[in-house]
């Protein structure tokens, strides 16, 4: 005699939706996994690699007008700044060490984008910190911003000696971001 | 009584009846229905539009510097006769898809699309599968009820007798 049928366990077979549950639990685990890594505050520029915008605008503290063309032939490191941004501070003695150094050579062209601010706090910002030796243009509205997809301040484009966007930096420089990115506007024709 | 009644309405409506012409008046203003018109363009196209310093929060419901010269700039190019396509693909060159509250099905962006619907379909196989498998195991428990329940323990226990008397 044998023994009862119901005391033989049923054998389990693995279905193609527990494949398929399991594919997709082990997919989004790489998913998260990949998410994890990456730096949450860098966002790629879609104007990398684009000719930038020719803006013309008057010079912070004069009469004159500033064209970005005017500077074609040079490589032309745009900082966008503000006298109530904070981690602008972190970066001033930068911008101001790295322009003496490198705008004598004559390949190199620092422009300051002064952003939503006033004449007034802009220049009681420099008188505090130092003054650029570079010009900056006004952007009082913020329309400059947008027009080069800025999220906050300070931001910094480096535009080839062709006009094109050749790199992008969100935050304050440090002398090897700065030394970098002026490789990657070199490089990039 | 009644005359007390009717002096207090009386008083009452020509107290109001001013207020409500004048509010009236301002409500149908030209200039005001104009304006109406164009917050509410700015709004189809600034809630479509992500603020980029919040990234949960649209421009239209955001109040960051950035979101509120957006919102400037969306009634501008409105006033200068672009269209919504025109405006959203403005943001899009310089902002990249981010900043679209709905980003395009491209690229990896067709996992956000596809995953929900593949989950709900696995989901729904899921439940079907099981609801099978529970019927089936109903239907066996319920014509099988007494050698299952009742008699399988007996029916064991005299088996193994049996088997020990056999050997």
């Amino acid at each position: 005699m044998t023994t009862h049928p119901q005391n033989i366990e049923p054998q389990k077979t693995v279905r193609w939706w527990q494949f398929a549950l399991i594919g997709v639990m082990i997919m989004m685990f790489i998913l998260f996994a990949a998410g994890l890594g990456r730096d949450t505050k860098f966002i790629p520029s879609p104007l990398i690699g684009k000719a930038a915008f020719n803006f013309d605008l008057k010079r912070l503290g004069a009469e004159k007008q500033i064209k970005l063309s005017d500077y074609k032939g040079k490589i032309v490191v745009l900082n966008f700044w503000a006298s109530w941004c904070v981690t602008c501070r972190e970066e001033h003695h930068i911008l101001l060490e790295s322009s003496k150094a490198l705008q004598p050579s004559g390949k190199v062209q620092f422009i300051g984008v002064n952003s939503k601010d006033t004449d007034k706090a802009a220049f009681g910002f420099m008188d505090k910190r130092g003054h650029f030796p570079y010009p900056s243009v006004i952007d009082r509205q913020g329309r400059m911003a947008l027009e080069y997809g800025v999220y906050g301040m300070p931001e910094t484009f480096f535009i080839n000696k062709n006009g094109v966007i050749a790199a992008k930096h969100i935050g304050a420089l440090t002398h090897k971001i700065l030394a970098d990115k002026l490789k990657q506007a070199e490089a990039v024709q | 009584m009644r005359q007390l009644i009717a002096f207090v309405c009386i008083n009452m409506i020509l107290i109001t009846a001013p207020v409500s012409l004048f509010a009236a008046e301002t409500v149908t203003t030209p200039q005001m229905k104009v304006e109406s018109e164009l917050e509410k363009k700015i709004r189809t196209v600034a809630t479509k539009l992500r603020c980029p310093v919040c990234q949960g929060e649209s421009v239209y419901d955001s109040h960051a510097d950035v979101a509120v010269e957006m919102k400037r700039l969306i009634g501008d190019k409105l006033k200068a006769g672009e269209s919504t396509e025109e405006i959203l693909t403005y943001f899009k060159d310089r902002y990249g898809n981010f900043v679209l509250m709905e980003p395009p099905a491209e690229g990896l962006h067709w996992v956000i699309w596809v995953f929900p619907i593949f989950m709900a379909l696995l989901g729904g196989l899921f439940l079907i599968q099981n609801l099978k498998s529970g019927a089936k195991e109903l239907n066996d428990t319920k014509y099988d009820d007494f050698d299952q329940d009742d008699a399988s323990d007996q029916d064991n226990s005299k088996v193994s007798e049996i088997e020990e008397l056999r050997l």
